[in-house]
């Protein structure tokens, strides 16, 4: 179904509206608000990604971090162990990220739902313990410290406000690029999978390779999120692969509501923010998030956007 | 005579004006005297969470003792000292998180701490970033090694000090045992802790086999493979830097084993007697090696420590962490004292070759590569005495070795210090 123009309109508005606001933030706030920033737009594009998967192709994948982490740690060594400029380390370690999916996709097709989410796991414990064994190349625990923001092209992106608005370019044109897949022919081939794949293979389509396609794009641009990442931090270590951090994009999904698209970027909002203002008072944030999670999915099983949408129509039908 | 009134509009005159000159009195001069007043704010970044606990959390009381008693003798320079402590839950990527907070969102002026070098290591790049003086607590030679930096500091005894004094130790207490193990955590302490053992006998002319290396993971459960591999090389002393928690469950699953009957000599590099205190009577008889030990020296500064932690917190200050706290907190204050400011350049002049007095002993910051370097390294083997709850040193083993003998010489550690 050939996607409706007035779909189109009002996203194009927002995205225009949502460059400028969020350009023009760190004219108003202060430093410590715009790293908070930079860091909710990468972990929004992390979980974004990892709900192409989730949501729209019903797939639970736990190891999505295998892709995040393997370019995050590939342009962490290319920028501190080659001369290569900034940018051409950072399409490399996509390019990783992107071969790797597509290595690890290939193997896990064959497998669906429990044992493609357990299989995923492995996966990603492969590269946490490659990680943390190979100490000479990688660190090991120690993790790589120090990684320089080098020049972009011609853009110096070193301190925080150059580097938000290179990470902020980067995650708008991303997102910009995964709204168009969702909404393209692609896209719909992906909802219908995830709604009945039996009669989307009798439709003649092969619902393997959509799969496929699916975990490549969530791989790259999982990858796209690692790689703004190390610089952004300053330091990789092998946490960043570990298993209990591929649950975060599909709680931040839970959170924000997984059947839209905008969801996890809602639930990266209010991830972020709880984890810096929580962790201030107690280091058990994870349990008032997980609290917070629980009520969530009992009282609003359709998350925050869910819940937005559902007030939106009946607001419009009121009207009618 | 006609009685003067005053109309309703001269009373708001009188009173309007009367309430902006108070107003300006409650807000705006106070204002002024209250920014020369304003607190100065040292950041600390220590684990006050997961079983690296026991060692973060005595740290931020050795910190506090050391607030009570400078903001009791009126503070530094008239100013109040105000610390704001962060927990970084042994992890780079948190305290990394924690130092910006701490620099950006509490705009402190300096910052100290770190159990584990991992963590303060990953500071490091951010000091030089904010320009912003962090001192650490934790022991890595590399804070004043190659990438040494005029904003970083290491307070107390080194990786390499403690280490090489092990080695030392056991060549002048053991010189019959030649086979020797080594169970280490891995990561940048265990690894650097390791070498430089064996680089203490070296430097010793002491001959020995080295018939096992491991390494266990940081925070292991498990270490049943690790005791049964150290059993089989048949070794006789094993060295460890495993720390704590780590020490604490090593020791006791490696008791069951006959582990302390089988291994003549055992020594540890760190920590030595908060693990005596965490381990009560399953104490072992080992060769320990602490920062910081509160039996040894009996000085006025040592026994007020003392007796202000068993009266705010109970029991005993065992953790080595807690007493390097309180070392910072006492060197960034006599600093900006000498300093006159909280200027970072002038304090860094200031700490620069700065000598104090702290419960451990003297300390002397070397100026050129800015490594603490303490009056004494101090082991001792453990013994029950039946005066403490806990196992102590037996006072007839105490080993000493000059801190400033043992210290790295400025020509191997690589340091060439920029100006900040």
């Amino acid at each position: 179904m050939p996607p409706k123009p007035q779909n189109f309109k009002n996203p194009i508005i927002w995205f225009f509206v949502s460059l400028v606001v969020l350009w023009a933030a760190p004219l108003f706030l202060p430093t410590f608000y715009i790293y908070l920033i930079t860091e909710i737009l990468i972990v929004s594009l992390f979980a974004v990604s990892t709900n192409v998967l989730l949501g729209f192709t019903g797939l639970l994948s736990f190891g999505q971090v295998a892709f995040f982490g393997s370019s995050a740690y590939a342009v962490s060594l290319l920028i501190k162990g080659t001369s290569l400029p900034f940018a051409a380390s950072f399409f490399l370690s996509v390019g990783i990220s992107t071969l790797a999916a597509l290595i690890i996709g290939l193997f896990c097709m064959r497998l669906r739902g429990f044992y493609f989410a357990i299989l995923t796991l492995a996966f990603s414990q492969i590269f946490f313990v490659v990680v943390y064994k190979w100490t000479s190349l990688t660190g090991g625990d120690d993790g790589i410290v120090g990684i320089p923001k080098k020049p972009f092209l011609f853009f110096d992106i070193n301190g925080a406000d150059a580097y938000y608005h290179f990470v902020m370019f980067v995650v708008m044109v991303s997102l910009a690029l995964l709204y168009l897949i969702i909404r393209s022919p692609l896209g719909e081939v992906l909802q219908a999978i995830r709604d009945n794949s039996e009669r989307t293979e009798f439709l003649g389509l092969q619902v393997r390779n959509y799969r496929l396609a699916s975990f490549v794009i969530a791989g790259t641009f999982g990858g796209v999120a690692g790689a703004l990442f190390a610089p952004f931090q300053g330091i990789v270590t092998p946490e960043l692969l570990h298993w209990s951090h591929s649950a975060e994009p599909l709680m931040i999904s839970l959170l924000g509501g997984m059947y839209f698209f905008f969801g996890p970027i809602a639930g990266a909002v209010i991830f972020v923010f709880i984890k810096e203002w929580i962790t201030g008072f107690t280091e058990y944030w994870m349990f008032w998030y997980g609290l917070l999670l629980m009520l969530l999915i009992m009282y609003l099983p359709g998350g925050i956007m869910g819940f937005v949408s559902e007030h939106l129509k009946r607001g419009k039908d009121d009207s009618r | 005579m006609a009685k003067k009134q005053i109309t309703r509009r001269e009373f708001v005159k009188v009173v309007g004006s009367g309430a902006l000159v108070a107003g300006a009195a409650t807000f705006g001069v106070p204002t002024l005297l209250r920014a020369a007043n304003k607190p100065i704010k040292f950041g600390q970044l220590n684990t006050t969470s997961g079983i690296m606990a026991s060692q973060g959390v005595p740290g931020m009381r050795g910190a506090q003792i050391a607030q009570d008693i400078i903001n009791q003798a009126g503070g530094i320079m008239g100013r109040k000292l105000e610390l704001v402590q962060e927990d970084d839950q042994v992890k780079p990527s948190v305290g990394v998180r924690k130092f910006r907070k701490l620099v950006l969102e509490d705009k402190v002026d300096f910052v100290f701490g770190t159990n584990s070098s991992g963590v303060g290591l990953a500071c490091v790049p951010l000091a030089n970033e904010f320009k912003k003086i962090f001192i650490s607590t934790s022991m890595s030679d590399k804070y004043t090694g190659a990438n040494c930096s005029p904003y970083v500091f290491r307070i107390g005894e080194s990786t390499s000090m403690a280490s090489k004094a092990s080695a030392y130790c056991m060549v002048a207490n053991e010189p019959g045992i030649k086979k020797w193990a080594g169970i280490n955590p891995d990561y940048v302490f265990g690894h650097e802790s390791w070498d430089f053992f064996k680089k203490g006998m070296q430097e010793k002319k002491h001959q020995v086999q080295i018939v096992k290396e491991s390494f266990s993971p940081f925070g292991c459960q498990d270490y049943k493979p690790y005791i049964t591999a150290l059993l089989e090389s048949k070794a006789e002393g094993v060295f460890t830097s495993l720390w704590t928690g780590d020490l604490i469950n090593f020791i006791k699953q490696a008791k069951p084993f006959g582990f302390f009957d089988k291994v003549k000599a055992f020594v540890n590099n760190t920590t030595s007697f908060a693990t005596a205190i965490g381990l009560g009577n399953e104490m072992v008889p080992f060769w320990g090696e602490a920062r910081y030990y509160p039996f040894y020296r009996d000085t006025e500064i040592n026994r007020k420590y003392v007796s202000m932690y068993q009266k705010k917190f109970g029991g005993y200050p065992g953790a080595d962490v807690g007493a390097e706290c309180f070392a910072s907190v006492v060197a960034l204050k006599l600093a900006i004292e000498k300093a006159g400011t909280t200027d970072t350049a002038k304090v860094i002049a200031a700490l620069e070759g700065l000598e104090f007095e702290v419960p451990e002993g003297k300390k002397w910051i070397r100026p050129e590569d800015h490594s603490g370097i303490d009056e004494v390294v101090l082991l001792g083997k453990f013994h029950h005495d039946p005066k403490y709850p806990f196992w102590v040193y037996d006072p007839k083993t105490y080993f000493t070795v000059p801190g400033k003998e043992i210290a790295m010489p400025l020509s191997q550690t690589g340091c060439k210090m920029a100006k900040p």
